[in-house]
């Protein structure tokens, strides 16, 4: 029959088939299937309730009811067990006790007739109730204790317990107070009560809502889920009631036309009203949470202004901690040449935890924000390792514990991970809402803007310094070649006068002369030949200067790598004193392959690694004095498939462990500030080989040791 | 007596040049510009010219192809501050029978000018 019982109890059954297999797909740990079992009862129940509305038969009426009790046994069982996994439990007794109880419950229900049906009753003109029995009375009394020993439990865990699961709890015991009371509902009339069950649908909100609760890795404030629906029940009641209760006050006075034209009109307005009191309630009830969205919002159009990469960073987490009042955050950003991220900035507000400089590369958590392109949340990664069991979930959960990261938020350009923020929990002890990650995507976005902007600003900032250096070298170049000319001139016409000189005083020179006259004619010979030796070495200079300031080869063409280091090592003894240290070379082969290069920027790259050796092997020598040290500086070069690979190791004090990364990083030296560099040595170096030839450049540096440095460069193909 | 011609824009070079081996008895023209080579050399037809490659009006190499051009086959040394590879090549294609970097001792010049002019 078309009665309200009946519908709900179809509704009922049909949702909650739908939610138990919806589960059973895709449920994957014991919870869900338990809750699944849940799902399944409060269906049968609802099934029951369809028949046992729906027929006069007194017979399928009395089956129907056997269901009814089944299912209730069957969904406090479940329920209870449910609890049991959620909370945590230790003790297993109540649960084999009710599980036994239940048993016994059913199958006295199924196979016998002592719980009920001694007395029919007719109900509400609609369905047969059955009257309960004493037995029933008894087994409805456990049940009731372990309906209460389910609350009490749930209880207590949403006392002891924090972030989401403590949200899953508050949204359970929401859910089993609807469940519960609007199923309490059908019971009074099976004792004689004559109140309609009107709040078994309730039965339906409590199974939804509580497969929400569980499923969902994020979940709504519990505080606006409620608000919500009371709204929404408030707006409808009236947006419906009103229509309905004005067509019922003119029933039969052929008005019908206003309460169709109300309703007509309130259905339109209803959606309008109810978001409007919606967003109304939400703003009142989230107004901390939206204030801080906002302000990150401001921040976050402001980034894009900062030029300068570290105060970016700084003011990226700065602004988080502040205004979100989380107790530290911390950002990580891509190191091109470390391959890993290194520490970019980070704040602490309320707590002390350390931060590691770098993270490697094959850390779990990065290899999870690069494939996933979401946040990472902390409660959320502590479900999925219940739920999948996989270890590179514990991996990132670990991290994250280590780290205090209750939320990480990745910034990507290009779709490549740039940055992450790591940031801890919030001060107020709530957890990150979906609002939230939302505000800080748009954060990420704008940051990573921001941050490539700065990082283009800041490589501009070095191209142009080596530009400037570049034209001055080039300026340098052009002037030298002017200059040997005009020096080498006057060196030359300086060697005639003084040969011509020396020349006249050996023609004149006769024994007629006095000796004191002999002895200055001596003396002076000696002089002019003392000045041409003189100009013979300044000519040299000059050749060794021209050398070095050749004009800059545009082209990449074959290059003989020895003859580059000859000239290299030429152009170094203008800097450095040669003689101080030995240059080895080691060949593999007899004749090396020519490589495919540009001989001008190959010397270049030379003349920097013998110049940094040199440094590094005389501060060794100056600074500790070691018997027997013997600056030396070997090249070994041998061919290895398509490319000719060269090591430079020196014998230097090397590099600390601490500074090695930081070594291609531009204006970074480590050299004593008395003899300091412009520090663009590694830099160039690494552009030269690695962007301008292809090639590869690997740095080893033991403090102490010495220093490695292997390049790869493209043999020429001929 | 044997002529030899000294063509350089330097004053200092060309006079003490000439003073150098006047005293061993040859007959030294001096030219301070190439123009004044090609005149010399012409009039004059000199042994050997020592001649610089780099001077302002015309470089020693222009005067060079210009003596050749007008089968002008003197013996010719190239002096020269710069080991310029394609400079080399040119003047050695030209026929000259040297060419020496600046700056060399007086001495040596000497050596390098009696076996040509003895020749």
């Amino acid at each position: 029959m078309n009665n309200y019982f009946s519908i709900a109890g179809l509704s009922i059954g049909f949702i909650n088939l739908g939610l138990a297999l919806l589960i059973s797909f895709f449920g994957k740990k014991k919870l869900h299937k338990v809750w699944s079992y849940v799902n399944y009862s409060i269906s049968l129940w609802g099934l029951s309730m369809f028949l046992c509305g729906s027929t006069r038969n007194q017979d399928i009426s009395f089956l129907g009811w056997k269901m009814f009790t089944v299912g209730i046994a069957l969904i406090a069982l479940f329920y209870y067990h449910v609890i049991y996994i959620f909370c945590n439990l230790k003790s297993r007794n109540f649960l084999i006790f009710i599980y036994t109880e239940s048993f016994i419950f059913i199958l006295l229900t199924v196979f016998t007739n002592f719980m009920f049906g001694d007395k029919v009753i007719f109900s509400f003109n609609q369905l047969y109730y059955f009257r309960a029995n004493f037995l029933y009375n008894f087994f409805m009394f456990i049940w009731s204790i372990a309906v209460g020993k389910s609350f009490y439990e749930l209880y207590k865990y949403i006392k002891s317990s924090k972030g989401l699961t403590n949200i899953q709890a508050k949204y359970l015991f929401v859910a089993m107070m609807f469940g519960f009371g609007g199923g309490m509902n059908t019971a009074p009339a099976a004792w004689g009560f004559n109140i309609y069950p009107y709040g078994q649908i309730l039965v339906c909100v409590y199974g939804v809502v509580a497969t929400y609760a569980i499923f969902r890795y994020r979940i709504m404030d519990i505080r606006l889920a409620i608000s919500n629906t009371a709204i929404f029940i408030a707006v409808y009641a009236l947006v419906l009631g009103i229509p309905f209760w004005v067509g019922y006050k003119l029933l039969g006075k052929g008005l019908w036309l206003l309460p169709i034209a109300l309703m007509a009109l309130f259905a339109t307005l209803g959606p309008f009203i109810y978001f409007y009191i919606q967003k109304r309630a939400e703003d009142r009830l989230l107004q901390e949470q939206r204030a801080y969205q906002a302000t990150l919002r401001q921040a976050s159009a402001g980034m894009g202004r900062i030029k300068d990469l570290n105060k970016l960073l700084n003011m990226i987490v700065f602004v988080l901690t502040r205004t979100v009042r989380i107790e530290h955050a911390v950002i990580y950003i891509l190191d091109e040449f470390k391959k890993g991220y290194k520490l970019g900035a980070f704040k602490h507000r309320s707590s002390q935890i350390h931060f590691n400089n770098s993270i490697i590369e094959d850390s779990p958590i990065l290899a999870f924000l690069s494939a996933n392109h979401s946040p990472i949340v902390y409660e959320e990664m502590k479900q999925r390792i219940q739920d999948y069991r996989d270890e590179k979930f514990s991996a990132i959960e670990d991290f994250m514990k280590q780290l205090d990261f209750e939320l990480v938020v990745p910034i990507y350009i290009d779709n490549r991970l740039n940055a992450f923020v790591g940031m801890g929990r919030k001060e107020s002890g709530k957890i990150y809402t979906e609002d939230d990650l939302a505000v800080f995507s748009i954060l990420a976005n704008q940051a990573a803007l921001a941050i490539e902007n700065a990082q283009f600003y800041e490589e501009m900032k070095i191209t142009q310094q080596q530009l400037f250096q570049a034209e001055k070298m080039a300026t340098i170049g052009t002037m030298a070649d002017g200059l040997s000319h005009q020096i080498n001139n006057r060196f030359h016409a300086l060697g005639f006068i003084a040969g011509d000189a020396l020349d006249t005083i050996k023609m004149n020179k006769t024994l007629e002369m006095s000796d004191k006259i002999k002895e200055i004619m001596g003396d002076l010979e000696k002089a002019f030949a003392r000045v041409q030796e003189n100009v013979t070495q300044g000519g040299e200079v000059v050749q060794g200067l021209l050398k070095y300031t050749r004009k800059g080869e545009e082209g990449f063409a074959p290059v003989d790598v020895d003859s580059v280091i000859s000239s290299a090592y030429e152009m170094a003894q203008f800097k450095i004193k040669t003689n101080q240290m030995a240059l080895v070379r080691k060949y593999d082969n007899h004749t090396l392959p020519k490589v495919k290069g540009n001989a001008t920027q190959l010397q270049e790259v030379f003349f920097n690694m013998i110049d940094n050796s040199y440094d590094a092997m005389m501060q060794r020598k100056n600074e500790h004095n070691e018997e027997g040290y013997d600056p030396t500086l070997n090249i070994y070069a041998h061919s290895q498939g398509e490319y000719l690979e060269m090591i430079f190791e020196d014998n230097g004090i090397g590099v600390k462990d601490e500074d090695v990364q930081k070594l291609f990083t531009p204006f970074f030296t480590t050299k004593l500030s008395s003899k300091r560099g412009t520090g663009l040595g590694l830099y160039v170096i690494r552009k030269i080989i690695e962007e301008n030839h292809q090639g590869k450049v690997e740095f080893i540096s033991k403090y102490m040791q010495g220093t490695q440095m292997k390049i790869r460069l493209p043999i020429a193909v001929v | 007596m044997s002529k030899l011609l000294i063509v350089d824009d330097e004053i200092d070079i060309r006079e003490f040049a000439k003073s150098f081996f006047k005293r061993r008895g040859i007959d030294v023209f001096t030219a301070s510009g190439g123009k004044q080579a090609l005149e010399i050399i012409f009039l004059e037809k000199p042994d050997l010219v020592l001649l610089d490659v780099r001077m302002e009006e015309i470089t020693g190499v222009d005067v060079l192809r210009q003596l050749r051009k007008a089968n002008q086959f003197v013996k010719v040394i190239m002096v020269s501050g710069i080991e310029d590879p394609e400079i080399i090549n040119e003047t050695k294609a030209l026929g000259v029978v040297g060419f020496i970097h600046k700056p060399l001792v007086l001495e040596e010049l000497e050596k390098i000018v009696m076996s040509e002019i003895k020749l």
